[in-house]
């Protein structure tokens, strides 16, 4: 049993001093936004306006700048006009952006420019995702607020008078108020906020019209589908690590990704927002009969936000990926299982597991080590007693085309003649405390740390050089990284992290870009992999702290999850919404980190792991050991059935990594990526799409034998992967689900690569043969892809990749290709498995191949749902056109 | 580049079929089993179907049991859990000429790895294996040397702890018998114990009556008062206080009667704890006698052994089926054989933060002496260390081991020449 989170050490929002501002602003009914766009001030230029907003009462005054870009996406900026401080602007997330010229029209008296319109007094912003159907409006509640940088009262007696004034000013306004709670320093805990720049917050509302139902803004152990927030606390984005975190709460948890998806069912469009801040952010949520009402805030940084108009969601997360890139494509292992465990305690551990699995005949591609297996937890180094020799470890497991990862986490133990903390001197590369210039210092796991300023560039320059083969002793080209803790996590600091005040590179404060920490950390580690070798090989990296963009550093897992039911079920929501804002290589640790998961458990676990896209074992010290080979031979054999499974499927699953890399599709998709229009999706979460092409639902309940299987609306039907059963194109159906089977079912009208051998790690598949799974929709036909290329390398970038499409029509297969490029592979395909074919019997297939014609057998087998009929081996080659005919 | 390919892949078409299915002998199956395959159907060995013979080895897995494909990969998905059991049914099969036959997984079958030493399980010219198995039949037959020595070594031993065991056994039943024994008599003791006690309880219980009714003039008769009236109730019986009837009647005093009750009590009270204690102890022994200490008592002369080494800086002790500590800790009390005569489970140690409570499993391996070595915690709080002892040396072992590498004649065990005698034993 998995004991509770200790809430006394996190701040709720009434310990926040501007999200009790915030909320108070918001709160008061009927008051309207003292803030006006100064007409005479618009300036348009092609592709941008710009405009001055005035606070009514204070006479403060702010720039607007909105810029337009292609692909229905706009940019809203508001800053001060003559700013007392240089607000913070989140940098080296955005890509290169492409601007489009707005289209004026006019429309009554207000500023319609086709995607927005602009409303002057008080100042409103509404955004069309065509001249027609309006999807948002900003600040259409008046919720709008920037608390403008100001110099602190003088003394303490003037700041009541003036108090008392403004009270009276309050109470006769007809405008929202700001209070000054908390302006200009806050306390928690032991701990004491200077906040020398005092009050900076940035707040606006948005309302999505005709909406019932948004999503992101990760990462929270919560519904997919966001709820209200009305009665609890906001959603809250700060990274922080948070031990034994609990199910369905707003509390802030290790990532942050300030993006939010809207659909609407009716005209099936969808809209996003994106909240380009990393400071410290709440959002709060409301449903309402005709929209969702969200209002925003953040403690400092800019006013920058990003709408992007769809309208459907694979064009949201395309727009979204111009924004702040796609998924780096994993190197094929990569997306195989992991196993790890807080730890694998010495060389001889490492052989007798990696042994182990050989014995079992179960496969793994990497083997991973935790914190333990460095000297004194100083990171780059090896603990030499436990580790004699890493060189030979990592080689014996290359031997066998396996993998290691080590840890290595961003808090640099101090200690001098270690040399990370001796570089990190040198080039005084710190994190500084509140006065600007003395080093701060933070407890970790080696004890007294400091952290190296991975904001800026010269210290991720500095950590990536760290990678090179001849710094870090005894890696190897096998040997790939974790980083851990890097929200940053400081035992001894305010809610286990970082003080506020401390400074950053360019006197940035860490409150100004807290969030962004841990993306920088995975970064710079991506960075020196990438550097490491000539060879230009993928990197592979794993993050638990992440930010918007992180997508194009690796993978990032939800952290310490325990071992229960919950945090399973929890899982899938979880990582849906982690999918949709951008990082589709994400997973949660299989058997659940924290405490000791029955043997029903660890197996349903493994087999939603084996579909979900980063799949890990990992454990707790504490923990009993649980390698998938010390069980029964039943949960063991189960166990080695779901992680096949994950291995047979590679080829699909590289595929989709090959749709995410190119153009920001989730990898792990909701129903309404696909069905858009079915609304009835739209609060699913315990079941989902991998690709298009595979419907997954697993088990997620103890003693479960059935489950439940929505099927969408705009489906054509479905077959079971197992019993090749057909289901019905929508609805609820009643599925067998003994402890022995993974619902997951294959779309009819698709084609599904597969490879049938087993071994014992994906390298060993790199010749083995494919087998095609047809899926027969009502008209008797079918389309699917593979892609491939070598796994390793960057030369698919070039030209070195192939992306076949498979077509059935009319008792024909062809294989044919869209794209240019080309790769070499004499894999051929051994297997053609048809489902749903009406036609007489299949008994032969000519395959023809440039020229050449060849023949083989069909034969047929029996199914629940009428025969299947198999080519058995076509022997076509993969890389190829071909075509073959049926009779 | 293009062309060639697609001429190798069409052909491969015909050179799989030719290579893999003209087979004198079928690869990936030993000699004794060929026939099974040989016929012009082939009866898939568990799943039952029949196909035509061409199909086995054609590299396209047709059973549903994954049968017919000993010598390839085609079926290494398929594999069923009884592959797993031991001994090993299926899987491919290295002769190893040179070396020790074996079978391995068909996933190794042409996945780049030499697993044979023959490298008969790298056949489609991915990797180039060399033979490497009279290398390693060397080794290996030294290492076998060696186990055979270590394993005849310790079955001498083995036999002395058997002859000891032999004695110890009836001393354990012995102690049971006497227990028994001990145990009835005091059951005995004890019913006479309280019919005693129960007469003396209804004799109290009057008592207990006439010192309420009559306190008055109890105290008075104390007080020897010799007046007119103590000497008219002396003389007639009709005006004779109770307790003076009481006296007369059964021959005690009051006071007496009562001490008489408390005693009563007390013996029945002692015999009872007495016969609780005595049962644990029986228990204890019955427990022990029903311990298993190997099919030949081998084990027996270990218990209430003690063996301790030290690792990282603690000290380990095991009490053999007893109890493990680690310096002052518990680390569990003998629970059971985890596996029988090779792995003893000790379970219910001092709790652990986070962990649960201690625990031990100790592997029993071969050795001519006892000792424990090789502690280690491979999670948190659940320990493994191993006991070597001669009880757990094995003639037999010894013997199929000389049997399945041939050296019967040309070994001399340990020069000594007393060990050949003890073979049959």
């Amino acid at each position: 049993k998995v004991d509770a989170v200790d809430r006394g050490r996190f701040k709720t929002c009434s310990r926040s001093g501007f999200c009790t501002r915030n909320r108070e602003f918001a709160a008061v009914e009927d008051a309207l936004s003292p803030y006006d766009l100064l007409e005479d001030s618009v300036s348009i230029s092609a592709a941008r306006i710009t405009a001055d907003l005035i606070h009514k009462e204070n006479g403060e005054k702010f720039l607007l700048v909105i810029s337009n870009y292609q692909d229905n996406t706009l940019r809203i900026r508001i800053t001060e006009k003559a700013p007392l401080h240089k607000r913070y602007e989140v940098g080296g997330v955005l890509g290169n952006l492409q601007k489009q010229n707005f289209d004026q029209q006019a429309k009554g008296d207000s500023l319609f420019f086709g995607n927005i319109q602009i409303i002057t007094s008080p100042f409103e912003l509404r955004f069309f995702s065509d001249p027609k159907t309006e999807v948002l409006r900003a600040n259409s509640r008046g919720l709008f607020n920037i608390e403008h940088y100001r110099n602190k009262p003088e003394n303490n007696e003037n700041n009541e008078e003036n108090g008392v004034t403004e009270e009276e000013n309050k109470n006769k306004s007809k405008y929202r108020q700001m209070s000054d709670h908390d302006l200009w320093e806050e306390k928690f805990q032991s701990h004491s906020d200077s906040k020398p720049r005092g009050p900076s917050s940035v707040g606006m509302d948005f309302s999505f019209f005709g909406s019932k139902n948004v999503y992101g803004i990760p990462e929270h152990a919560s519904s997919f589908s966001l709820k209200s927030t009305k009665g609890t606390d906001p959603y809250r984005l700060y990274n922080l690590d948070v031990f034994e975190y609990e199910l369905d709460e707003t509390m802030a948890l290790y990532g942050s990704i300030p993006l939010m998806i809207s659909t609407q069912a009716d005209k099936a469009t969808t809209s996003a927002v994106f909240w380009l801040n990393a400071a410290e952010t709440w959002v709060d949520i409301d449903h309402k009969e005709d929209k969702v009402d969200t209002h925003w805030f953040s403690e400092s940084g800019a006013l920058d936000f990003f709408v992007l108009l769809g309208p459907t969601p694979k064009d949201i997360f395309r727009q979204y990926a111009a924004l702040t890139g796609t998924q780096e494509l994993p190197p094929l292992f990569s997306i195989a299982y992991h196993q790890c465990r807080w730890n694998y305690k010495d060389q001889e551990d490492v052989a007798t597991v990696d042994q182990k699995f050989d014995e079992y005949d179960i496969p793994y591609d990497v083997l991973w080590l935790d914190i333990e297996h460095t000297d004194e937890k100083k990171y780059f180094t090896w603990d030499s007693n436990k580790f004699p020799a890493p060189k030979e470890m990592l080689d014996s497991l290359a031997d066998k085309g396996r993998h290691m990862v080590t840890i290595v986490d961003p808090h640099i133990k101090r200690s001098s003649g270690y040399s990370i903390f001796d570089g990190g001197n040198e080039r005084d590369l710190w994190v500084k405390k509140s006065d600007g210039s003395s080093t701060y210092e933070g407890h970790c796991w080696p004890g007294s740390s400091s952290y190296l300023d991975f904001s800026s560039e010269e210290t991720r320059k500095y950590w990536a050089d760290q990678f090179a083969y001849d710094k870090y002793e005894h890696s190897t080209p096998s040997l790939f990284i974790w980083n851990d803790m890097n929200e940053p996590s400081v035992f001894n600091g305010p809610e286990v992290t970082m003080q506020k005040d401390l400074i950053h590179k360019g006197n940035v404060e860490h409150r100004d870009l807290h969030n962004q920490f841990g993306a920088w950390v995975h970064q710079a580690t991506q960075e020196g992999l990438v550097a490491r070798d000539p060879e230009s090989r993928r990197s592979f990296v794993l993050s638990r702290a992440f930010f918007a963009g992180s997508q194009k550093y690796g993978a990032i897992w939800t952290g310490d999850n325990g071992a229960d039911w919950g945090h399973l079920e929890a899982s899938i929501p979880m990582l849906l919404s982690i999918s949709v804002t951008g990082i589709s290589f994400c997973g949660a640790d299989v058997g659940g980190f924290f405490g000791n998961p029955n043997e029903e458990l660890l197996i349903r676990w493994y087999q939603a792991g084996a579909y979900q896209p980063f799949f890990r074992a990992h454990a707790h010290l504490d923990t009993k050991r649980r390698e998938p080979f010390l069980y029964s031979a039943e949960t063991s054999g189960l166990i080695r059935q779901a992680i096949r499974a994950r291995y047979a499927l590679l080829p699909y699953w590289y595929s989709c990594f090959y749709h995410a890399s190119n153009t920001g599709i989730p990898v792990m998709r909701p129903l309404w990526v696909e069905y858009p229009q079915d609304s009835k999706s739209f609060d699913i979460e315990d079941e989902y799409l991998i690709g298009s092409d595979l419907l997954v639902k697993p088990v997620t309940k103890s003693n479960e034998n059935t489950v439940s299987v929505y099927f969408p609306e705009g489906s054509d039907g479905w077959y079971d992967t197992l019993t090749y059963e057909s289901y019905p194109s929508s609805g609820h159906v009643q599925v067998d689900a003994p402890l022995s089977k993974i619902p997951v079912f294959q779309r009819a009208g698709s084609i599904v690569p597969r490879k049938q051998r087993a071994r014992r790690s994906s390298s060993q598949m790199e010749n083995d043969p494919y087998t095609l799974i047809i899926a027969l929709d009502s008209k008797g036909e079918a389309h699917g892809e593979l892609y491939f290329d070598d796994g390793v390398s960057f030369e698919y970038k070039k030209s070195s990749r192939n992306h076949r499409q498979f077509q059935f029509k009319n008792n024909e297969i062809i294989s044919y290709s869209t794209d240019s490029a080309f790769m070499e592979s004499s894999v051929v395909i051994e297997r053609i498995v048809i489902l749903g074919y009406k036609g007489a019997d299949l008994t032969k297939a000519q395959i023809s191949q440039q020229g050449f014609v060849i023949s083989a057998d069909v034969f047929s087998s029996p199914s629940p749902s009428g025969p299947v009929f198999t080519v058995k081996r076509p022997n076509a080659l993969a890389a190829y056109d071909w075509k073959i005919e049926l009779h | 580049i293009v062309m060639k390919s697609i001429i190798c892949g069409v052909l491969l078409l015909f050179v799989c079929n030719v290579v893999l299915s003209s087979n004198e002998k079928l690869f990936g199956v030993p000699d004794k089993e060929q026939s099974i395959y040989a016929g012009e159907l082939f009866t898939c060995r568990e799943s039952g179907e029949k196909i035509r013979n061409e199909m086995v080895n054609d590299d396209f897995c047709d059973c549903l049991d994954g049968s017919d494909e000993p010598g390839t990969s085609a079926c290494s998905n398929v594999i069923t859990l009884s592959t797993y059991e031991e001994p090993r049914q299926k899987g491919f099969y290295c002769k190893n000429q040179g070396h020790k036959s074996i079978f391995i997984a068909n996933s190794f079958v042409n996945d780049g790895i030499c697993d044979c030493c023959d490298g008969s399980d790298e056949y489609s010219g991915h990797v180039e294996c060399k033979n490497t198995c009279e290398e390693r039949g060397k080794l290996e037959l030294s290492r076998v040397k060696l186990e055979i020595q270590l394993h005849e070594r310790g079955a001498n031993e083995k036999l002395k702890m058997i002859e000891e065991a032999k004695l110890i056994r009836p001393s354990l039943q012995q102690d049971l018998d006497e227990s028994k024994e001990k145990l009835e008599k005091l059951r005995t003791n004890l019913i006479e114990l309280e019919e005693k006690e129960a007469k003396a309880k209804a004799l109290a219980d009057i008592a207990e009556e006439i010192h309420d009714d009559d306190y008055d003039e109890y105290i008075r008769e104390d007080e020897e008062v010799d007046d007119e009236e103590g000497r008219l109730r002396r003389e007639d019986p009709e005006r004779m206080s109770n307790q003076e009837k009481f006296e007369k009647e059964h021959g005690v005093t009051l006071v007496a009667a009562k001490e008489a009750y408390k005693d009563a009590k007390s013996e029945v009270k002692t015999c009872s704890r007495g016969i609780r204690d005595e049962e644990n102890r029986m228990e204890q022994f019955e427990k022990l006698l029903n311990t298993d200490f190997g099919l030949m008592d081998e084990f027996l002369p270990l218990r209430g052994q003690t063996f301790s080494t030290r690792a990282g800086g603690y000290n380990y002790e095991l009490r053999v089926f007893e109890s493990a500590t680690q310096g002052s800790t518990s680390l569990g009390n003998w629970d059971s054989w985890a596996t029988k005569y090779s792995k003893m489970s000790y379970t219910g140690g001092k709790r652990c933060w986070g962990a649960g409570e201690r625990e031990v499993f100790v592997t029993v391996e071969c050795g001519v002496t006892t000792e424990i070595s090789e502690i280690d915690e491979p999670s948190t709080c659940s320990y493994t260390m191993v006991l070597k002892t001669p009880a757990a040396c094995s003639f037999e072992y010894a013997q199929e081991l000389r049997a399945n590498y041939n050296f019967e004649e040309e070994l001399d065990v340990d020069g000594t020449g007393n060990v050949k005698s003890s073979w049959f034993f």
